[in-house]
C-alpha cells in the first residue's frame, strides 16, 4: 500500500469512525462516568461518589442473583440454540422433500417481532387458558396446571425456551449457508475413504465451518447477554429476581426506579462481560487458525 | 484387484439422458481410459460405478459382483478427484492415514503405511505440511497417496491431471502409468484429453453423448476409427473429412475426384490421417488446394489448405514450408484411406 492508498483510507474510513466515537463511545463513556455518581430522585444534583455505589451493588444479593441468571441465561441459550440451529441445518440440507416449504415454516419464530413473541407464549403458558397446560393435562402429566412463569423453580426455564424457538432459526440459517459452501467432493471423497455420516459430519464438515461456527456461538452470546424484550415482557425479572438478568435490571433500576447512578453501574458490568466475550472471540479466532494438530 | 462389468447401465436427470445402454467389461488390472468431449457422460459413469450416484437402470458387477445396493463406502475402491478434495485442516499425513483411520488401523501400522505410501509419490519430507502450502503437483500425489495407501480393488480417477500445467501433467502421466502398472491395479480414468488417453491406456472407451463410440487400445482406435465422431476427436490434428460419392472406383467430392479401387458405390465420407499426405509436385497431384496457413513446429511442418470449401490438415516434411494462398498439390497415401457411410456415419470395413 502505497502512502497515498493509506491516507484514502483513512478518508473513506474517518465517517464511519466519528459515527462511532459520537455514538457509541460517547455514551459507553458517559455511562461509566455516571456510574461514579450518585443520581436519583432524592438527590437530583449528581454528586460524585467515586466507587461507593460498585461497593454497594457488588455487596448485594441483587447483584450475585443477576449474575447468576446471567450466565445460566447466556449459556442455556447459546448452548441449546446453537445445538438446535446445527441440527436443524444438517436436516435440511438433506435434500428432503418440500424443503422451501420447510425453511419457511422453520424461519416464521424468527420473523416475529420479540414483543410479539412474549404476548404470544404468555398465552401458551398461562396456568388456566394455555396450550401448554392443557397438552401437559391431557397427556395425563399434571392434575392441574402448573404456573410456569409464576414460579421461581420453572420461570427460567420457560424463558430460556421460549428465546431458543424465537432465536434458532436465525442459527440455523447461518449454519445452513455455512453447510452448502462446504465442498462436496471433500465429503464424497470421505465417503470413499470408509466414512459414514456421523465421521463426515466431524472429520469433513464441522472442520470445514469451524469458524462460523465460532462467530455464530459469539453472537449469539453477545446478542442473547444484552436480550431484553422477550424477559421483560413475560416476567419483568420476576418472580422476585427469578429471571432478572443484566438488561432488565438496568432497565427496572433506570426507568422503574430512577436510580440512574445504580443502573449505569450494572451497565459497566455488562460492557465489561461483552468486552470479555469480544476478547475470547479474537483468542479462539487466532488460535484456531494456528493451531497444527500432527500427524 | 478386480474386474468391473457395467451392464446396459442408463442415467436419466429428470429429462435428460446422461448415459443410455451403456455395456462394458474391464478386465482385472487393466488401466482402462474413459475419453469424450465435456459433458458426454464420463464422470456420471464414473460416480456411478463409485456409488456416488446411482443409476436410472442397469447393474454394475465388481468382482463379479453385483454392487448396485452396496453403498459407496463399502465398495472398497479409491476415487483421485479432479480438484484432489483433500481436507483442509488435515497434514499431508493425516490426509494420507484418514482412509486407515477408518479403518481403525493401529497407530504404528497406520504411520509405516502412511510413509510408504508417501514415498511412492515422493511425499515423504512433506507429510506435516497442510494442503495450503503445496503446489498443484504435490497435492496431486497427495490425492494419490491417499488412494493407494490402502490397496484398494479399483482406482477411479476423474480428469486428475486437467488443473495442473502442461509440463507438470507430462511427468505425472508418466508416474502415474509407471504407478499403475507397479501396482497391478484396476484403473478406470476420465479424461478428455486425447494425448492422456492414448499414453495412459491399455484400452481406451470413447464416449460422446451418452453412448460408447468404440472401445479398443489406442493403437486399433488410431487405426481403425470406428465412426466419424471417433475419426474426428482422436489425433491431433485430427483425420481430416471429405464428404463425397463413390461411383465405379472413383470417390468424387466438390472439387476432384480420386482413384479408389474396390469400394463399393454410395455416399461416403472420406477419412485421411494429416501424416498421411504429402505435397507433391503438380501432375502427381491427388487433391489441388489453397495454402491457408503454415506452421513450423520442429519435427514436421503443419499446412492447412482449402481443398473446395473444406480445410484440410496436414502433416508434412519440415522444409516443406508454404506461402500462404499459394496453390497447393496434395498427394494421399492410398493404403491409409478410411471410409465412412454418410448417413450413418460408421465405419464401411467395419461389417466385414
Ligand atoms: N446432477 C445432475 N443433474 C442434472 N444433470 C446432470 C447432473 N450431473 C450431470 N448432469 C449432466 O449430465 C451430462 C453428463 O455429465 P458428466 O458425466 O459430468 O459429463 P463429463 O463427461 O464432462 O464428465 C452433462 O450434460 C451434465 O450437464
Ligand atoms: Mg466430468
Amino acid at each position: 500500500m502505497t502512502h497515498k492508498d493509506r491516507w484514502l483510507l483513512w478518508l473513506f474510513l474517518a465517517p464511519t469512525l466519528l459515527l462511532i466515537a459520537v455514538f457509541l463511545y460517547y455514551p459507553m463513556i458517559g455511562t461509566v462516568f455516571e456510574s461514579f455518581r450518585d443520581t436519583s430522585f432524592i438527590n437530583p444534583t449528581p454528586r460524585f461518589v467515586g466507587f461507593e455505589i460498585y461497593e454497594k451493588i457488588l455487596a448485594s444479593r441483587d447483584f450475585h442473583e443477576i449474575l447468576r441468571n446471567s450466565i445460566i441465561w447466556t449459556l442455556g441459550v447459546v448452548i441449546l440454540q446453537n445445538l438446535l440451529g446445527f441440527a436443524a441445518a444438517v436436516l435440511l440440507n438433506q435434500g428432503l422433500p418440500m424443503q422451501g416449504v420447510l425453511r419457511a415454516v422453520v424461519l416464521m419464530p424468527f420473523i416475529l417481532p420479540g414483543v410479539v413473541t412474549a404476548i404470544l407464549w404468555r398465552f401458551m403458558y398461562d396456568p388456566q387458558l394455555g396450550l401448554i397446560n392443557s397438552l401437559m393435562m391431557r397427556f395425563g402429566f399434571f392434575e392441574d396446571g402448573a404456573a410456569w412463569l409464576a414460579s421461581s423453580s420453572t420461570a427460567m426455564a420457560a424463558v430460556i425456551f421460549v428465546a431458543i424457538w424465537k432465536g434458532f432459526p436465525f442459527s440455523m440459517l447461518i449454519y445452513l449457508a455455512a453447510l452448502q459452501n462446504v465442498d462436496q467432493s471433500q465429503v464424497e471423497a470421505a465417503t470413499l475413504d470408509g466414512a459414514g455420516p456421523v465421521r463426515r459430519l466431524f472429520d469433513v464438515t464441522i472442520p470445514a465451518i469451524k469458524d462460523v461456527i465460532l462467530v455464530n456461538i459469539v453472537l449469539t452470546l453477545i446478542l442473547t447477554f444484552n436480550y431484553f424484550d422477550i424477559v421483560w415482557v413475560l416476567t419483568r425479572g420476576g418472580p422476585q429476581n427469578a429471571t432478572h438478568i443484566f438488561p432488565t435490571k438496568i432497565f427496572e433500576t433506570g426507568f422503574g426506579q430512577f436510580r440512574f447512578g445504580e443502573a449505569a453501574t450494572y451497565g459497566v458490568f455488562s460492557i465489561i462481560v461483552l468486552a470479555i466475550f469480544v476478547a475470547l472471540y479474537v483468542i479462539v479466532q487466532k488460535s484456531a487458525s494456528n493451531r497444527r494438530p500432527v500427524a | 484387484m478386480a474386474t468391473v462389468e457395467l451392464q446396459n447401465l442408463a442415467k436419466n436427470f429428470g429429462g435428460f439422458t446422461a448415459l443410455e445402454d451403456l455395456n462394458l467389461m474391464i478386465e482385472d488390472g487393466e488401466f482402462l481410459v474413459l475419453l469424450g468431449p465435456s459433458g458426454c457422460g464420463k464422470s456420471t459413469t464414473m460416480r456411478i460405478i463409485a456409488g456416488l450416484d446411482e443409476p436410472t437402470s442397469g447393474r454394475i458387477l465388481i468382482g463379479g459382483k453385483q454392487v448396485n445396493d452396496i453403498p459407496a463406502r463399502d465398495r472398497n475402491l479409491a476415487m483421485v478427484f479432479q480438484n484432489y478434495a483433500l481436507y483442509p485442516h488435515m497434514t499431508v499425513g493425516e490426509n494420507i492415514g484418514y482412509p486407515l483411520k477408518i479403518q481403525r488401523i493401529g497407530r504404528a501400522d497406520r504411520e509405516r503405511r502412511v510413509r510408504e505410501a508417501a514415498a511412492k509419490v515422493e511425499m515423504q519430507e512433506l507429510l506435516t505440511r497442510r494442503p495450503a502450502e503445496l503446489s498443484g503437483g504435490q497435492r496431486q500425489r497427495v490425492a494419490l497417496a491417499r488412494a493407494i495407501v490402502r490397496t484398494p480393488q479399483l482406482f477411479l480417477m476423474d480428469e486428475p491431471l486437467s488443473n495442473l500445467d502442461a509440463k507438470l501433467r507430462t511427468v505425472m502421466r508418466a508416474e502415474l502409468k509407471h504407478l499403475q502398472k507397479e501396482l497391478a491395479t484396476t484403473t478406470i480414468y476420465v479424461t478428455h484429453d486425447q494425448v492422456e488417453a492414448m499414453t495412459l491406456a491399455d484400452r481406451i472407451v470413447i464416449l460422446n453423448d451418452a453412448r460408447i463410440q468404440q472401445i479398443g487400445a489406442p493403437a486399433e482406435i488410431y487405426a481403425r476409427p470406428a465412426n466419424v465422431f471417433v475419426a474426428g476427436f482422436i489425433g491431433s490434428p485430427p483425420m481430416n473429412l471429405i464428404a463425397g460419392e463413390i461411383k465405379d472406383g472413383i470417390f468424387v467430392h466438390a472439387t476432384g475426384s480420386l482413384k479408389v479401387e474396390g469400394e463399393p458405390d454410395g455416399a461416403v465420407t472420406l477419412g485421411i490421417r494429416p501424416e498421411d499426405i504429402s505435397l507433391v509436385a503438380t501432375d502427381k497431384a491427388d487433391l489441388e488446394g489453397k495454402v491457408y496457413s503454415s506452421e513450423l513446429l520442429g519435427d514436421c511442418t503443419l499446412i492447412n489448405a482449402h481443398i473446395g470449401k473444406t480445410l484440410i490438415a496436414a502433416k508434412v516434411r519440415p522444409e516443406d514450408v508454404r506461402e500462404i494462398n499459394t496453390p497447393v498439390s496434395v498427394g494421399i497415401d492410398h493404403s491409409k484411406l478410411h471410409f465412412f457411410d454418410a448417413s450413418t456415419g460408421t465405419r464401411r470395413d467395419n461389417a466385414k
